[in-house]
């Protein structure tokens, strides 16, 4: 965070408890350009130190007219592919597990920061950078493997493939991998498939385990 | 041996030379998911868990493909 703590005001919970009551209230008070957000995700929640939600599919629209940055599991997959219906500017995200290695830790902080500390520093907008940002990952996977760190080549890569930016204007999300919500998006588009993955939320309740 | 028992042996042989401490001396883990895992975690249930195998054999695949794209 130091190297953009110069360009924009940070309000981090790093040092407190990030839980659903705090940070709702902070994007009300504050209205933030950017929503930031390190740690566990899984495919429709992005989760608290309490372990419970803090976004959800039922208020994703909290985040509307930001720049959302994920550096979390999943979260790409499923509430990046609503993000921008429900007025978000842009969604970073992983549409499947992050992976990384203790050997490159350093390495792995460096590219898991790459596009906010470019697009915060340069001004653009995150779909501008992620390109070059998954270009970096990929040279320093090759600069891991060449050290013979395979495993850690092998995860980066995986990350870098995995990494995607939703944004307004942009290509649709692809269609979702179950058949039966291929069929209710294509009945009812994504708002409503949107609806009814928040009745199954709301029914059913989130998982934390599967994907953190 | 098939493709696959080709692709796990030579997931096993990148495992096997993979150092079980970083340099600090602090355990290598790798992270993946919800799960992580030493070398150890990862040899000693390679028989048993298929869904690690599969895991794991998708990064090294993944850098494979990586590597013919780059030249």
């Amino acid at each position: 965070m130091d190297q953009i703590s110069d360009k924009i005001e940070i309000l981090d919970f790093y040092d407190r408890e990030a839980v659903k009551s705090y940070v709702l209230q902070a994007i009300q008070d504050k209205r933030p350009q950017w929503f930031v957000h390190y740690d566990h995700g899984s495919e429709y929640v992005l989760w608290g130190d309490d372990e419970k939600p803090i976004i959800d599919l039922s208020n994703l629209d909290r985040l509307a007219g930001m720049h959302v940055y994920c550096m979390n599991c999943s979260s790409g997959k499923g509430l990046g592919a609503h993000a921008v219906g429900k007025g978000v500017l842009e969604y970073w995200g992983y549409v499947d597990v992050v992976a990384f290695t203790t050997d490159a830790l350093e390495e792995f902080g460096d590219v898991f920061n790459y596009g906010i500390v470019v697009s915060v520093n340069m001004g653009l907008w995150l779909k501008d950078v992620v390109e070059e940002a998954r270009q970096y990952g990929y040279d320093k996977a090759d600069m891991l493997r060449e050290q013979g760190k395979i495993l850690a080549a092998s995860a980066m890569v995986r990350d870098m493939n995995i990494l995607h930016v939703y944004y307004e204007g942009g290509p649709p999300p692809p269609d979702p991998e179950c058949w039966f919500s291929r069929l209710a998006k294509r009945l009812f588009g994504w708002n409503g498939l949107w609806l009814l993955r928040m009745l199954r939320q709301k029914l059913l309740g989130s998982e934390r385990a599967r994907n953190l | 041996m098939d493709r696959e028992d080709e692709l796990d042996e030579e997931v096993l042989e990148v495992l096997r030379q993979q150092p079980e401490k970083n340099t600090d001396g602090t355990p290598w883990k790798l992270k993946l998911g919800n799960r992580f895992l030493t070398k150890r975690d990862i040899l000693d249930n390679w028989d048993n868990d298929k869904e690690l195998r599969r895991d794991v054999r998708k990064l090294l695949l993944g850098l494979k493909l990586h590597l013919l794209g780059r030249r």
